[in-house]
């Protein structure tokens, strides 16, 4: 057992390295997006305060005024309702083809008063940061699953070695003894992993859910080949929604907000969340009528389909699936967290932030042990160590700069999300190389405090470019801005608090005598 | 009143979490302000089932006031929490513990009563 174990340890200590930083950048910008419309409406201060009552058969009403009149030849048009902090405005899409036979579409904001679109800088916002948590950046998509997925499957490989290898799992659970070196690295390590082990196992196996079918596609190929019509049919077959074709000849269709109220009773004890319109103004019409599904991590909503022309009932399906598609969804539900209201947002959030501090104290404690060995390489030792400071505290200072950027460029230049997005790796590049060329300690005390500085500016800015700030934010009971803020401030102090605590103890490593930089 | 079914479980974890420490020889002498080291294997066994059923009690408030499916990942998050509040201040704080477990006891037992009137 102990030859076992000590096979497990190489296997952990390697698999959590090798793409150990990456997996840090997974962590962190997943557990922003558990806070991705809260961010999304702090990058977009022009945005109204999201209603909190509307009438569902106005809301209706009101997109499909707007989209007769954008997008009358679009083969679907789909009406998100504002029900709750997933979908916090009335939102249309639609989708269509150009002159030249090309997919487009397309996706608006509009206000429940005016009807018209609501108008915002451009940016990224919290989905894109939450998007390249899987999809990375400047790279195709099937390429960043690739690379996401295994590191996914390297962490669930981390995480079972880790089980077996901590003899006394459960009786070290409470352990955490500070101030002694290597074993202090060790016990908080063992204390976070250990202490949010289910939600790391969950978040882990079910990111790999995801990308299933890009790692096992062969089952999926056997049955419906490799190409584009292949993947229609499958998509057709695990969908509940009937697609039915279009007649070419035109009708007119009812009004929806009417037909809302008429048939509410069908669905009066669920929220709808969206409408999804086939073929608007078609006489094969259909419009797909769907419940809030945010509500169980089961994700499945009830639907109910009619013919937009005449109102006629075509099907209805319950929100029962099949074993296999329920187990599929739950586990996507449970790793998306749309269900969770908001204290269970927040443990979500947290249990992502202790799966960052795994990670990270993991990295730390391969660096000084080696570093304390002696065995490894300057240059390997120098690149583990400059990567650890450039990822530890060189992700959060280009995350805040990504939210300073948005306060800063003007709100009228070109591409001016993907600007905020560049500015976001340019400062972490600038990360890299100040973590290369500064003395190991002097980098970790500069970049935490950085990180500090950055965060407690950014309510400054906001203050200073925007008419969003904490105080107005008291004064119009806009919680989510305070929150966001307030998250901000709490995040600066605790970076200048981490960053002066390294300054004491290097301080007192110094008057001691001891080697330069020998702890962390 | 959900949030009731919260305060109940985590109260209830927190209780739970007390009975387990004085299970354990290191943190006993911890939190036992009297110097108190040392328990019999009686006392030992009583501790370890009362921190077991207070475990299972903890899931029965946050199931019923959000349903089993969010409630078993809300039990899961709050047990997350415990754990770190109670490792932590075992380190930094561990007179607060007793106090905390008398606290949420009657918090626990009055948050329970109401989840489930």
């Amino acid at each position: 057992m102990a030859y076992f174990r000590k096979n497990m340890s190489g296997v952990h200590t390697w698999t959590g390295l090798v793409l150990g930083w990456l997996l840090l950048w997974m962590f962190l910008s997943g557990s922003l997006g558990y806070f991705d419309t809260e961010i999304d409406r702090w990058m977009q201060p022009e945005l109204p305060l999201p209603p909190s009552h509307y009438d569902e058969a106005q809301a209706v009403r009101t997109a499909q005024v707007y989209l007769s009149r954008e997008a009358p030849e679009a083969s679907r048009w789909v009406i998100f309702l504002p029900i709750d902090r997933n979908e916090p405005y009335l939102r249309v899409f639609w989708a269509g083809k150009d002159e030249k036979g090309h997919s487009v579409s397309d996706s608006v904001r509009l206000s429940l008063d005016t009807g018209e679109p609501l108008s915002a800088r451009e940016t990224g916002g919290g989905q894109l940061l939450y998007k390249m948590h899987w999809r990375l950046h400047y790279m195709p998509r099937v390429l960043a699953e690739f690379i996401t997925g295994s590191a996914a499957m390297l962490m669930l490989i981390a995480l079972i070695t880790g089980i077996i290898i901590h003899k006394g799992i459960f009786r070290d659970l409470f352990t955490f003894r500070p101030k002694k070196g290597r074993r202090s690295w060790l016990d908080l390590h063992n204390l976070v992993a250990v202490s949010s082990l289910p939600f790391q196992l969950m978040i882990t196996y079910s990111g790999l859910v995801f990308v299933m079918f890009t790692y096992m596609p062969l089952i999926f190929v056997a049955f419906y080949g490799m190409d584009d019509q292949g993947r229609r049919e499958f998509i057709a077959d695990i969908s509940t929604t009937e697609i039915v074709a279009p007649a070419n000849q035109s009708a007119t269709m009812i009004d929806l907000g009417s037909f809302i109220t008429q048939h509410k009773a069908q669905w009066s004890e669920t929220p709808l969340r969206n409408l999804d319109i086939r073929f608007p103004g078609d006489a094969n019409a259909s419009v797909t009528v769907k419940s809030n599904n945010a509500v169980s991590p089961l994700r499945a909503s009830d639907e109910w389909m009619f013919s937009a022309v005449n109102g006629e009932l075509l099907s209805h399906h319950t929100a029962n699936q099949t074993s296999v598609q329920s187990s599929h969804d739950v586990l996507l539900g449970l790793h998306e967290g749309l269900f969770a209201p908001l204290a269970l947002r927040w443990l979500y959030f947290l249990s992502g932030v202790l799966g960052c501090l795994m990670i990270a104290t993991g990295m730390i404690m391969w660096e000084n042990k080696r570093r304390q060995q002696g065995k490894t390489s300057a240059f390997g030792l120098k690149l583990i160590s400059t990567l650890n400071i450039a990822s530890i505290a060189g992700m959060p200072i280009c995350i805040g700069v990504y939210f300073a950027a948005n306060r800063l460029l003007p709100t009228t230049i070109a591409a001016r999300a993907d600007w905020e997005v560049h500015i976001m790796f340019i400062t972490w590049l600038v990360c890299l190389l100040h973590a290369a060329l500064r003395p190991r300690r002097w980098a970790w005390i500069e970049q935490f405090k950085s990180a500090g500085i950055v965060f407690l500016t950014l309510p400054v800015l906001g203050f200073w470019t925007t008419r969003l700030n904490v105080l107005h934010a008291i004064e119009q009971e806009d919680w989510t801005i305070l929150g966001v803020e307030s998250v901000f401030i709490i995040t600066g102090i605790l970076f200048l608090i981490i960053a002066f605590m390294l300054y004491k103890r290097f301080q007192v490593n110094t008057a001691h005598g001891a080697i330069r930089g020998a702890k962390v | 009143m959900n949030e009731i079914t919260v305060l109940a479980s985590f109260s209830t974890l927190i209780v739970s979490g007390y009975f387990m420490l004085l299970t354990m020889t290191r943190h006993r002498q911890k939190i036992q302000s009297n110097g108190f080291s040392t328990i019999t294997p009686t006392k030992k066994r009583y501790c370890r089932v009362l921190a077991s059923l207070c475990l299972l009690l903890s899931v029965l408030p946050v199931g019923a006031g959000y349903g089993w499916g969010i409630g078993s990942v809300y039990w899961f998050g709050l047990l997350n929490i415990v754990i770190l509040i109670l490792a932590l201040l075992l380190n930094y704080a561990a007179f607060i513990i007793r106090w905390l477990f008398f606290t949420n006891l009657l918090v626990g037992l009055a948050a329970i009563e109401l989840s489930f009137q």
